[in-house]
Order: structure tokens, then C-alpha cells, then sequence
């Protein structure tokens, strides 16, 4: 399930999908810190993208993703130059050092090659739409390959894969692809006819189509078929016999050049232009893959809203205190504390007095020690209950008095039995020691 | 009275210290990180707030109180300072008690619990039901009971033995609490949380719309992360079938390096894909419930790769690593070709003559060279898929009182053979699906058609079964 946000970026699309990638090849990213920010973001994918911007900053992938953008920079850079340097190379080739412009050759050079390639694009464009593997294998393997051959260290590789597999998503690496051609062939064409025009209109030159190996009929249909354009747009068609035009030197260059421009310039501007605003649009409904391994799972985490303290903690609890005393003694009276479980062995003990669990049993006994007969207590505590103020308040009221023991029975739960320990012990009541406790 | 969805549902969890409030707001918010849990009493010393949200709206706000731990104290108190005429008012009677010193000194942690109560639509009450019921909890509930807000006595630790569930309930019920809900915090009974709510909606039907939303949205999560789960496992068996190693030398040596390092990506493969569907599941890799699925740690306790393991889910055990390349040289004719012819143009389709030469060439070559490439045996990726498989059972359906490991029986019985065996077929004839750290990976939407062709075989298998 892909779901669109407006706000998502390339830069955040990136991100987030080196973040993934890191956490699926080395494990998960201790994320404690940014947790809270990113589950403030209003849509998962917003979370997402937050959790992995946060950090990337702490791994370092922001920047190589910043260090990726400069390098795809270059290679754009170059492109163009690239494409600067073959226009000229091209109509150079056209061009003799003497003047004259070898007809022919300007149109294979400046329009016949661009052309050609154009058919070839379009070939490998439907191959790569109508299949799977092929596409893009080329542009992939000149330019993002040694990027991400690990060439430039495991965190940069990281950032390259991930670019991809972002453009990858739409095919969007397809579009950029093709722009990228287009752009160059519009640079050569652009150059070519830029030249011819500088050419044209400061020098001396003449026009020749010698004839080669082509007759004269061919060539003949050659120029009517890229007269053809022009003269829809009122260049009219210049005469030519014998290798020579019989047109005027102004007249065959203002149809040259109108020849570049409509079979080569603008067509490929045309597609870059077409391109340019495709990928413009790819990246406008850039999504993450929510199901994705890596994102799918970070749901739990982030889906939560988060926590605040409504009621915060006091600085201390009240806590009640008894009075230690020393632990082993005979009882003259035995109690339990809020049940006794093992009644039937105590009943014909004439010390056990009974059970307190609750405000009034609690006041009868401690109206009974006040009566003096009896000092020395020991109560029966549950230890499989858990320990609880209201208890040790009980105990502390009682130990303020007598000396009291507590004995801790059922003492299975070692957990429980070492809380209460615990708690006695801070309440400053004495524990008897069982044998069979230790 | 309907609550719109302006209006939040607020719910406060109240009970005796240490029998699972915070436990229980942590499995209904499915937050493993939710506040602080222990086995000692008076963990949770404050209020705290956790809202459950639809589509970014909010729901649901629980609230996270501390223990109660002197009832008996406390409703003495309250008996002690009835005021004369307003002593059936038990709201009243406890703004006395909130207004009193002593709620600032002896009771303050319980009077935290009731001013939150207050101002709460309802609560769950926590018990831990292997405690008897003891006069100081029925104290605490008669001092809660006086708040006037409806109560859900919720009853926790009902998968202990010897629990007192029902002398439990009896008590409850005579005290005019019929609405209880069994629900083991740690592994609730299949749709315990769904009975949750609705004992919620029982006691305040005006949180019916919330909660439908609420129950609605839950189930969706859990067929999200079912599909999230079933994703991974497709992506897995993608990635370690496509993968392939080239032994640059053909020598023991080498061919045994290679095949171990093969063999601890393969294997750290599988534990990212372990942990993220734990994550998925709201587990932690450490979660004591996995033992019953050999799992400890987030790690597989049998060794992927040991023939023994292969057995226990009755695979033929192979060598784990397979050589020959050849089974990756299914030929395309057609884009094949196509590229080849096109590519010879310019270089810009040199993408077409590499990937005409990996089909045909690249085979041929080591062949001639001698080099060897490695692949993963079928068996083992069919344990690999096998145990994740399970481990994905198991998890969906935690609430069968604890996490039973589901037997390799069943898993025979209920493994989507055919969609794996094509899902691995495919992945080999493209070694650059395999995305595992050091090959060339490619997504692609073939790819992700194949994991969803097995992802859907996989949810089938699993409603038949
Ligand atoms: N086995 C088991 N243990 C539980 C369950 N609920 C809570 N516990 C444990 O009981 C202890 C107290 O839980 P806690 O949530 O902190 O209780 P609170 O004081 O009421 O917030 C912790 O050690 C929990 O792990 C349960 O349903 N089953
Ligand atoms: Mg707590």
C-alpha cells in the first residue's frame, strides 16, 4: 500500500530509504531520542520520514546524501560539457577549413545522428516500459555503477543504492534516463546550429553536395524531403544540380538552418521539455512503500501518540515506621494480616488471636495490646500478596507499641518475598527469619 | 448523549498495587515502552496519559494511575469524616477527602487515582486474580465506587494456575459489578481485547461510536501487520534464493570462505527479518514468550544451516550451499536478444549486452574459467521459510492463552508449497533481486509480483487453514 503525502521530498524519500536499508543489512538504530519527535508528525509517513531524518543526522547519511546530490550534480555537469563538446565535434565535421559546408554532412551530422539516436531511445524507452530487466540497465551501469560499487566508502554506496531504489519506485530512474538524453542531444543539436549561425553569418562560405556514391535523383529527394518542414514555414526549397546550388548563398543558409531547428533542435527540445515535466511530476507523487520491510514494522512504534504526565510524582510518599527489635523471640500472641490460609494449624494454638483485615479488627487489636498483657507479637503475613502501605501502616502501628516479628509465609514467589523484605526493612520492622525462607 | 470526535473517551486504570495496570495500558496501547513495570509495588507514582487515536484523531485517553495501597486506611478515613446529609453523595464525600491535608500527606498517591477518576468517564479496574479477595480490596473498590463513574473490574493473571477468578467474580457481582472481563495482560485470550471494550461499552454506552471505531481500527492494524509480516517473509525467500556467489579461485580454500560468508549473510538475513516481524507484532527480541518458539534474544536457537535442522521440518538435508550457477541462466529470448541488437548501437544500451552476457556468458565463462558460484540450497531456504512461517502463525495468533509453537505438522499441512517453489524459481533466474548486502540489487515490479503472488497464496493457506 502506497500512500501519497504533498509534502514528501526527494531528499526525505532518499533518506528514509538509506535509513531502511542501513537498519535491514546492520539491525535496528537505537531511535530512544527521536521517537518523539517523529510520533508528533501528523501522518505515518511524515513519522517515518522524521524518524529517519533525525537519524541519518546521528549516522552520518545526511550528509551522504548531500555528498550523493553533489556527485549526481557532476555527472549532469558533464553531460552537458560532454554534449557541448560532440555538438562541436559534430559540425566541425561539416565545415572545411576552406569555407565551404559540405552539405550532406551537415545533415548527417547535425540532424541524421541526432535523429538516429532518437529512434534508438524511443526503441529502448518501449522495450524498457513493455519489459522489466532491460530497462535502465544501461544508464544504471554508466553512471550510478561505480557510485554504488562501494567505490566511495559503504555509507555513500548506501546513499546511491537508495537513490535508486527511490527512482526505481515510479520509474522514475527510466524518465531521468531519458531526460538526461534529451538533454544532451538538445545540447549537440543547440551547438550545431549555434556554430552555423556564427558561421553563416560572419564568414565567407559557399554550399557544395558533390555527388558521392548517392545519384542525382536520391540526392535530389533528400533535399525535397527536408525541404519538406521548411517550407511549411515559408523557407523555400533551394535548387541544386551538378554537386552545386543554384540558390543563393543566403537563401541555402537560412534553409539549412531552419532544417537543424525543425528536425533537430526542436523535437528534442520538445522531449526534453516533455520529460522535464515528467519527472517534475514523479517527484511531486513520490510515496514510501509503507509496507515495506523496515518501514512496516517501525508502526508500533511511531502509530503511538505518545504519553505526557497528567499528575506528576510527589517528592516523597509517606511512609509509616515501627520500631526494630530483636529478631528471634517466643510470641505470647500471633496474628495474621489480612487472611490466614493455614487456619486449621493454628486453631488449637492458644496465642493465635485471629485475623486483622480491615479498620476495626486492626483497632481491637491494638485495644487489646493496650491492656499491657501481652508484648511480644508475631504476625503472619501472606508473602505470595504483594507488599502495600496500608499493610506496613498496620505493622508500624503495631511494632510502635510491642515488639513485633513478622513472619513471612508461602514463601514461594522469591520475588515477592524479596520486595517485602524490602519494605519491612525501610519501615524499620523486624523479619523473622525462617529456616526454610533462606 | 454520543461522544463526537471532539470529545475524547477518558478512561482511567486504577487498582491495588502491582496487579498489572501499567501492564494492561501497555497491551491495549500496543506500546511495549509504555511507563515503567516491576515486580515491586509503587512503581507508577504519577498520572500519565496515553491517547489511542484513529486516523489522527483521538479516541481513547487511558490514564496510567498508581497503586492503591491503603484502602483500609483510607475508607476508615472516609467513614470517620462523613459530613451528616451528604453522606450518600460519595462524589461529595470524596472532594472532602481531596480538599482535606491528608490528601496532600498519608493518601496522597490515592488521592491522585480518585481526582483522575473524577474527571474520567470510567475505569478499569485491575485485578490480579490469584489473589483471594481480601476486605482491604473490596475497601478500595467501595472508595471507588463512591467517584460514581462506571467501573470495568478487569481481571489479570487468569492464565496462572489455581487463579480465583471465580470467587472473583461472585464477589463482584455483590457489589453491583457485573461487567467484569477475564484478560490476561501478558497473553490475552484470541479478541480478549475486543471483550475489553465492549464491557467499556456496556457500563457507558455513550462510548459506543468510539469504541466501534476503535475495534474497527485495531483489527485493520492486524491485517496490516499480517501483510507487513508476509511481505518480509516473500522478500526474504527473494533474497536469499536470488543471491549468488562467485569463488573467484577454485580451490578448497576459497570455495569454504565464500561459502561461510554466504552462509553469515544468509543467516543475518534471516535476524533482521526475525526482529522486524517481532517489531511488527509489538514483541521485543528479548520477550520471554518466544522461548516456546526456540527463539532467544531475537535469534534462532537451531542453526539454519545444520543438516539436523533441515530434518526437524522434514527437509532432505542438502549441503546448505548449492554450486552452479546454470539454474540462473534461464534465457529471454526476446529482451535478450532485443537488447543485444539495440545495444550494439550506442553505448548508452550497454545495460543490454551485460545483461545478455549474464544470461548466456557469465555461465559460460566460469564454466571455461572455473570459477563457481554459490548458491543457497532449496532446503534450506524452504527451513528458512518455514520457521518464519511458523514464527508468523504463532504470533497471529497469540491470545491462545500463551505463545504455542505451532507444529511442524500443521505447517506441512498449511505451507503454501506451490507459490514458494515458484516465488524461489523466479528469484533464481535473477540474481540481482537478492538484496543482500554485497549483490547487485534491483527492485522491480516483476519482483514485487512475484512476493505478492506468494503473499497472497500465504494469506489463503492461512484462512483454510
Ligand atoms: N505472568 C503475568 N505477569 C503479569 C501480568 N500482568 C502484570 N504482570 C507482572 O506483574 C508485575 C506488576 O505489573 P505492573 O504493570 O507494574 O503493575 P502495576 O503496579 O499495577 O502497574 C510486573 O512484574 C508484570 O510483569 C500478567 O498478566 N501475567
Ligand atoms: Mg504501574
Amino acid at each position: 500500500m502506497v500512500s501519497k503525502t504533498p509534502t514528501l521530498t526527494l531528499r526525505a524519500a532518499v533518506v528514509t530509504e538509506i535509513i531502511r536499508l542501513r537498519e535491514i543489512e546492520e539491525g535496528a538504530l537505537d531511535d530512544q531520542s527521536v521517537l518523539a519527535p517523529a510520533r508528533k508528525q501528523p501522518t505515518f509517513t511524515e513519522k517515518v520520514t522524521e524518524r529517519a531524518r533525525l537519524l541519518a543526522i546521528q549516522t552520518g547519511d545526511l550528509e551522504a546524501y548531500a555528498h550523493l546530490i553533489r556527485a549526481v550534480t557532476w555527472v549532469l555537469i558533464l553531460v552537458c560539457g560532454f554534449g557541448i563538446l560532440t555538438g562541436l565535434g559534430l559540425v566541425s565535421s561539416a565545415i572545411s577549413s576552406d569555407g565551404a559546408v559540405q552539405v550532406p554532412m551537415a545533415l548527417f551530422a547535425l540532424v541524421g545522428v541526432n535523429f538516429i539516436m532518437l529512434v534508438i531511445w524511443g526503441i529502448l524507452f518501449a522495450a524498457a516500459l513493455r519489459g522489466d530487466d532491460v530497462r535502465s540497465r544501461g544508464i544504471t551501469r554508466i553512471f550510478w555503477e561505480p557510485l554504488t560499487r562501494g567505490a566511495f566508502g559503504s555509507g555513500r554506496t548506501r546513499a546511491a543504492r537508495a537513490f535508486l531504489n527511490v527512482l526505481q519506485q515510479r520509474r522514475a530512474d527510466l524518465v531521468l534516463f531519458s531526460l538526461l538524453s534529451h538533454v544532451f542531444w538538445s545540447l549537440v543539436a543547440l551547438v550545431g546550429l549555434f556554430v552555423c549561425l556564427v558561421f553563416f553569418a560572419f564568414r565567407a562560405h559557399g554550399f557544395v553536395w558533390e555527388t558521392t556514391i548517392l545519384s542525382e535523383t536520391t540526392i535530389h529527394n533528400l533535399i525535397a524531403f527536408f525541404a519538406w518542414l521548411p517550407a511549411r514555414f515559408g523557407v523555400p526549397e533551394p535548387a541544386w544540380s551538378d554537386g552545386v546550388f543554384s540558390a543563393t548563398i543566403r537563401e541555402t543558409g537560412y534553409w539549412l538552418l531552419s532544417v537543424i531547428t525543425l528536425y533537430a533542435v526542436i523535437p528534442r527540445l520538445f522531449f526534453a521539455a516533455l520529460f522535464w515535466g515528467i519527472f517534475g511530476w514523479q517527484l511531486r507523487v513520490l510515496a514510501i512503500d509503507l509496507t515495506s520491510p523496515g518501514i512496516s514494522s517501525l508502526r508500533p512504534r511511531l502509530e503511538f501518540t505518545g504519553h505526557s504526565v497528567v499528575d506528576p510524582a510527589p517528592d516523597s510518599i509517606a511512609a509509616a515506621h515501627g520500631r526494630a527489635c530483636e529478631r528471634t523471640f517466643e510470641p505470647d500472641v500471633i496474628v495474621s494480616l489480612d487472611h490466614e490460609p493455614d487456619l486449621t494449624s493454628l486453631q488449637n494454638d492458644t496465642r493465635y488471636w485471629g485475623v486483622i483485615d480491615g479498620a476495626q479488627t486492626r483497632d481491637a487489636f491494638l485495644s487489646r495490646l493496650a491492656t499491657g498483657l501481652e508484648c511480644k507479637v508475631r504476625m503472619r503475613v501472606d508473602s505470595r500478596l504483594s507488599p502495600d502501605r496500608g499493610s506496613l501502616r498496620i505493622l508500624s502501628q503495631i511494632a510502635r507499641v510491642c515488639l513485633l516479628q513478622v513472619d513471612l509465609t508461602f514463601p514461594l514467589d522469591k520475588e515477592r518475598v524479596s520486595a517485602w523484605h524490602e519494605a519491612l526493612d525501610a519501615s524499620q520492622i523486624t523479619v523473622l527469619e525462617n529456616v526454610d525462607d533462606i | 448523549m454520543t461522544y463526537e470526535q471532539s470529545r475524547t473517551l477518558l478512561v482511567a486504570v486504577v487498582g491495588h498495587t502491582n496487579t498489572g495496570k501499567t501492564s494492561l495500558l501497555r497491551t491495549l496501547l500496543h506500546d511495549v515502552g509504555f511507563g515503567q513495570i516491576s515486580s515491586r509495588p509503587a512503581t507508577t507514582r504519577d498520572v500519565r496519559a496515553a491517547t489511542i487515536s484513529s486516523q489522527g484523531k483521538p479516541l481513547l485517553t487511558l490514564f496510567d494511575t498508581p497503586g492503591l495501597e491503603d484502602g483500609v486506611g483510607l475508607y476508615a478515613w472516609l467513614e470517620a469524616n462523613r459530613t451528616s446529609g451528604k453522606h450518600h453523595d460519595g462524589p461529595e464525600r470524596i472532594q472532602t477527602l481531596l480538599d482535606h491535608p491528608i490528601a496532600q500527606s498519608d493518601y496522597e498517591q490515592e488521592s491522585k487515582v480518585l481526582k483522575q477518576l473524577l474527571v474520567s468517564d470510567a475505569a478499569f479496574f485491575v485485578i490480579d486474580a490469584r489473589d483471594p479477595v481480601l476486605p482491604k480490596f473490596m475497601d478500595e473498590l467501595a472508595i471507588l465506587q463512591m467517584c460514581g463513574k462506571p467501573i470495568v473490574p478487569v481481571l489479570n493473571h487468569t492464565a496462572a494456575e489455581g487463579h480465583q477468578a471465580q470467587v472473583w467474580t461472585e464477589k463482584l457481582a455483590r457489589i453491583g459489578l457485573h461487567h467484569w472481563v477475564a484478560f490476561d495482560t501478558v497473553s490475552p485470550q484470541e479478541g480478549g481485547e475486543t471483550q475489553v471494550y465492549e464491557q467499556l461499552v456496556a457500563v457507558l454506552p455513550a462510548a459506543r461510536k468510539a469504541i466501534k471505531t476503535l475495534i474497527a481500527e485495531r483489527t485493520m492494524e492486524q491485517a496490516q501487520r499480517r501483510a507487513a509480516a508476509i511481505r518480509w517473509l516473500g522478500e526474504l525467500i527473494t533474497d536469499v534464493s536470488a543471491c549468488q556467489f562467485v569463488v573467484q579461485h577454485r580451490t578448497d580454500d576459497a570455495t569454504d570462505a565464500a561459502t561461510f560468508e554466504l552462509q553469515r549473510k544468509v543467516v543475518a538475513h534471516e535476524q533482521s527479518c526475525l526482529r522486524h516481524i517481532l517489531q511488527i507484532y509489538g514483541f521485543r527480541p528479548d520477550d520471554a514468550r518466544l522461548s516456546g518458539l526456540s527463539v532467544t534474544s531475537g535469534t534462532w536457537q537451531e542453526d539454519l544451516f545444520d543438516p539436523d535442522t533441515l530434518r526437524d521440518f522434514g527437509v532432505k538435508a542438502g549441503k546448505g550451499i548449492a554450486a552452479g550457477g546454470a539454474a540462473g541462466a534461464s534465457i529471454d529470448v526476446m529482451t535478450g536478444g532485443f537488447s543485444l541488437g539495440a545495444g550494439t548501437l550506442i553505448g548508452a544500451a550497454a545495460g543490454g549486452i551485460w545483461q545478455s552476457w549474464q544470461k548466456f556468458g557469465q555461465p559460460l565463462q566460469y564454466k571455461l574459467q572455473g570459477y563457481t558460484p554459490l548458491r543457497v540450497d532449496d532446503g534450506v531456504i524452504e527451513v528458512l521459510a518455514k520457521r518464519q512461517l511458523a514464527l508468523i502463525y504463532a504470533l497471529q495468533r497469540r491470545g491462545h492463552a500463551a505463545l504455542e509453537p505451532i507444529s511442524h505438522a500443521e505447517l506441512r499441512d498449511h505451507f503454501p508449497m506451490e507459490a514458494f517453489v515458484k516465488l524461489r524459481k523466479k528469484a533464481r533466474q535473477h540474481p540481482q533481486w537478492s538484496a543482500l548486502p554485497g549483490s547487485e540489487f534491483r527492485d522491480s515490479p516483476l519482483r514485487q509480483q512475484a512476493i505478492d503472488a506468494f503473499g497472497k497464496a500465504v494469506l489463503d493457506s492461512m484462512q483454510t487453514g
